[in-house]
Parts: C-alpha cells; structure tokens; sequence
C-alpha cells in the first residue's frame, strides 16, 4: 500500500521492527502522526556538541553487586500462572520450526 | 462517628485512629461509601476489591487492638495507579493487552507501604502504558476531572490525581516519567510529587522509559507527600538505580518548618520557562503571584536561565520513544497478558501487539524508528547529548540557588470531547526534571473565576528532597487560599 511520497520515513519499517499488526486505515493514520512526531525532532539532527557525552541515566552508581546466590522467588505454578495458554507444565505456543516460510 | 471525608489528610487520620475516634474498618467504609457516590462521575478507578479493603482494614484494627500497630499509619487506604503490581490484583496499565495479568508479588513501593501498615488498595486508572496526559487512553475508559466533570483530570496518572481531589482516598500513588504525576496534580487541584530518580525502588512498576521512571504520592498536604515518600522510598537491591541513602527525616523537616524558612532562601526564576509563547496567563499568574508573596517574607529572587530547555522536550521524546520501545518488547501475549490468535507464532506476536492502542502504537513505532541504524545517531544519542547540557545548566544554576518556582502546565485541561492530538508542548515544564534526576512538586496555589484549580511547580536539585519540600511547607504557611476542594 502506498504512503504517499512526502513521507520521510516508512511508518511499515519500525512496524516490521516492533511486530506491531497495522490494518491499513491505522496505517495511514499514524504515517501522517509519524511524520509530525519526526519534524518535531528535527532540531535534534542540528545538534552539534562533538565534546559532549551522552547521559545515558542521570546516576551512575556503578555496578550493583549482589552474593552469587541461588533462591526460589517463585514456584512454576507462579511463573506460568500468567501465561494465556499452558499445558501442565509448560507454556503452550504454536509450532514455531515449521517447513517453510513461517518465520520470515 | 461519621467520618468527614473531605477532611481526610493522612496525618490526620493517623491522628484519629490513635485516639480512637474511628477505626480502620470505618475509615475503610468511609471510602468505600465516598466511592460508590463519586466513581459514576468521575471513574477514577480501572478496578477495586471492596472485600480485600475491608478485610485488610480488619486485620489492621485487631493489630492495633493488640497494641501493636504496625506504625501510626497502620489501617490508612492508599491508591495505587495500575501499573504498579499489589500481588494477587490485576494490574494493567489501562491496556488491553495486559488484561488478565495477575502479579506474582508486590512492587517494593507496595512492601515498603505494607510494612508501615498502609494498605494499597485499588487499580487507579491512567493512560495506557502511562503514555499520555489526558487519561483518555486507558482500556477501561476515560476519567473525569472531579472540578468539572467535562474536562480532562490530566495524565498518565488521572485516576491518581481524580480519587485524592474527590476525597474517596487520602492518598494515592502514580508514576512521572515526563510529569505524568504533576500535571494530573495540578489540573485536579492536589500536590503531586516527583521524588528525585533513585529515591523509590521502580521495581514492580510497569516499566516506560526507565532512565526517566520515578513513582511519587498524590496528596492533599505536603506533610502528607512527606509521608507517603518517607514510607515508600529508599534503597532496594532489586532496583540498581535506586540512591543508597535512607530516605528518612523528611517528615521531621515538614513539621518543624517555620514561616522563616523563607528568609534567605534563594528562589530560581528561569527565563525561558516565564517567556515561553505557550504559557498561558492564567498558569503564569500564579507563579507571578507566588514569587511576590515568597519575597515578601524574605526570599531572595534570582533570574537564571537554561537554554538547553528550548530543546529538552524533542530530547525527552525521542529518549522516552525508545526506551519504551525497549522495555515494550516484552508485551508478546505468549507469557502473560492478552493473545490475539493467530495462525502461526508471528501473526501471534503482531495481533497480540496490534491490541496496543494507537497512541502507544505511535510511541513504540517512533521509539523503534529512532534506534535504527538510520537514526540512533541524529536523533538517540543527539538526545542524550542535550539531556548532557541540560544536567550541567541545572547544576550551574544550584549554584546559586535553592528551589526554582515555574508554572506545571502551560496551559489548563482540555475538555474530554476534544478530538485526540499530539501536544508535544504540553509536557514542556515536566520533562526537564525527569531528565536530569531533579525533585520537584505541583503545588495548587489558586482558582480560575471559572472553578478550575491551578498548580505551580518547585522544583530542587537531585537528593535535595527535604528541602523542596519544605520550601513548599513554607509556602502553605502564607498561601491565601488554604483548601482545594471540588464541588463533587
């Protein structure tokens, strides 16, 4: 489907990305939010600060140790309790090594 | 006797359940009963559990019974937004992809609130994934400003800011990543409050964009905030972000803060802030008034400036975008939460993740965009780069002075029936102090002719919790107006 040819940046590339489902009328429609959310940024490609560093977070508290320790926080029943779909003791999915072509 | 609860203040409820005047269970039907006559108005609430409320508050009265309360606060209700995990109770984040997500254990927040005997209670409703501030996005509908139910309460945390101003709670938690507790404080007329980053554990929370995540307490009072934030805050070894340093002695320097406490102190006026186009009168007047009042008991005013706020907020938005990008990947509808069918394990993964709504939708697409090979350097690590120089201006301007006043919003609440649009500029006095790891608090400090509450923000540098607060304690010493109750 066609974006028109004004739009900077194909709004299908993050969403093949991100594996987010996009029907065509969400599609157009949040192309046209993309391309004003990306004009706002623009100013930050002008940015031109060689010496500075980026912050990344605004403490760095160095690293956090911890004991090498083993503990059960949670029981299996705990861990898969959420899950959608389960069998016995497992979270269930569909077949995800399949012949051909189903994970492209 | 009957509980009068728009009085509610959690100091002084402490207060009346020592001395008897009521017990937990009461206090909990108090609520319960505020509720019921105040939800159909204004839906604050994506979900509560009235039988785990009352039986919490049980528990509460035998201990106290036993002469052994867990804290004076043992038996208060606090509400808690719904992306923060109270185990055993669902917890959403207004999206329908979460829906039948039950977690496992509590957020540290909620052990620590427990600990003191609080009892977190409720799904307080928010826009979905906290991404927005109207509280129009979240799955369980929109939430209604309790001053005017027409108008927006203000997001993400709207349901926070609606139940502590409709007095169905004495106070609430929420979550700021770009003044997502603030600016709901300021359009529904509580104190809302940004602790400094790494003061409470974000373990447990719904994560957005976790460099910028901070939880804070909504409330009717400052002592209240100093309360909530003393109970709620502190280190946690499963947060690595989290300051090492106790969060303690901040109720003490609430109390014992005095009028003349102002004297002296060195007040920031930051002039991009005040002669920004898109503030309006109404939220700059306030400010105006507030620095006159404050100077005319001693404070000292100082005109400072922060050029790098002029693009603070497309670097906001850009960090924001692709963290939460990130941090939303784990949405997948195979191990919690909502799947949509699909035929094979991809149309899984993309209808499950097409039940995001538009407005997350846009974020985590930006935000995937962003860190692209084609953009991380112009837009991903420029961003930082400004957030760089923003820190550093902030730090030059604690030099020289102690607190900064600025308004919360630039502008008042929308009505509900506005159709949607990106406000990138409406978040434009919060994400500055989310970036740079500052506190700060929205204040309401007057009233429209038109009935609406307005807020100012303080704010302090990072770690200087105590003192923002009790700069705002000072404040409501001189305030003219002293109580902000809606007509509900």
């Amino acid at each position: 489907m066609s974006m028109g040819t004004q739009s900077r940046y194909d709004i299908h590339v993050p969403a093949r990305l991100a594996m987010i489902g996009l029907n065509d009328d969400e599609a157009k429609r949040l192309q046209a939010e993309l391309d004003a959310i990306m004009v706002f940024l623009e100013p930050l490609e002008r940015v031109d600060l060689p010496d500075v560093e980026p912050t990344i977070r605004p403490f760095s508290p160095g690293n956090a140790w911890r004991e090498d320790v083993s503990e059960i926080k949670f029981t299996r029943e705990e861990m898969i309790g959420n899950a959608p779909y389960q069998d016995g003791e497992y979270i269930k999915v569909p077949q995800v090594l399949a012949d051909e072509g189903m994970m492209s | 006797m009957k509980i009068d609860v728009n009085a509610l203040s959690i100091h002084g409820v402490a207060e009346d359940l020592k001395a008897g005047k009521y017990n937990a269970a009461e206090l909990a039907q108090a609520c319960l009963e505020r509720i019921a006559d105040t939800e159909p108005k204004i839906n604050a609430f994506a979900k509560y559990d009235a039988d785990k409320l009352l039986a919490c508050a049980a528990e509460s009265d035998a201990r106290r019974s036993a002469g052994k309360p867990l804290s004076q606060y043992d038996g208060i209700p606090i509400g808690m937004k719904d992306n923060i995990s109270i185990k055993g109770e669902s917890c959403s984040s207004g999206s329908k992809t979460l829906m039948g997500y039950i977690p496992p254990f509590d957020a540290t927040l909620v052990k620590y609130l427990r600990n003191q005997g609080f009892i977190p209670f409720g799904r307080l409703n928010m826009d979905e994934f906290a991404m927005g501030s109207t509280t129009r996005t979240s799955a369980y509908g929109a939430t209604s400003n309790p001053w005017c139910t027409d108008y927006v309460p203000g997001g993400s945390s709207g349901g926070s800011a609606a139940a502590v101003a409709a007095a169905s709670l004495p106070g609430a938690i929420g979550s700021d990543t770009g003044g997502s507790i603030r600016q709901p404080a300021a359009f529904c007329g509580v104190y809302g409050m940004k602790p400094t980053y790494g003061r409470v554990s974000r373990y447990g929370i719904a994560a957005m964009a976790s460099s910028l995540d901070q939880a804070g307490p909504l409330t009717r009072n400052v002592l209240d905030a100093a309360i909530l934030l003393e109970s709620m805050g502190g280190s946690d070894p499963l947060d690595a972000m989290t300051l090492p340093e106790p969060c303690t002695g901040l109720v003490d320097a609430v109390k014992n803060t005095e009028l003349k406490f102002l004297k002296g102190l060195r007040i920031g006026v930051v002039k991009e802030y005040m002669e920004w186009s898109e503030l309006e009168d109404v939220c700059r007047a306030p400010v105006d008034n507030t620095l006159e009042l404050l100077k005319s008991f001693g404070a000292e005013i100082v005109q400072v400036e922060l050029p790098a706020t002029l693009l603070a907020t497309q670097a906001y938005f850009a960090i924001m975008m692709a963290e939460a990008s990130t941090n939303l990947e784990r949405i997948d509808g195979i191990r919690y939460g909502h799947q949509e069918p699909g035929s094979n394990l991809n149309d899984i993964y993309l209808n499950s993740r097409g039940q995001f709504g538009e407005n997350v939708k846009l974020r985590l697409l930006a935000g995937t965009l962003i860190t692209t090979k084609r953009c991380y350097q112009d837009y991903f690590v420029n961003a930082q780069k400004v957030r760089t120089t923003l820190v550093n201006q902030f730090r030059e301007i604690f030099k020289n002075c102690d607190i900064l006043l600025t308004p919360t919003s630039p502008s008042m609440p929308s009505r509900k029936d506005e159709p949607p649009s990106l406000k990138f500029q409406a978040d434009f006095y919060g994400v500055d102090c989310n970036l740079s790891a500052n506190c700060a608090i929205s204040v309401p400090a007057e009233i429209t002719p038109d009935g609406m509450p307005v807020g100012i923000q303080f704010i302090a540098a990072p770690k200087q919790d105590a003192l923002l607060l009790q700069a705002v304690r000072a404040y409501e010493l001189c305030r003219p107006r002293k109580t902000f109750v809606p007509n509900l």
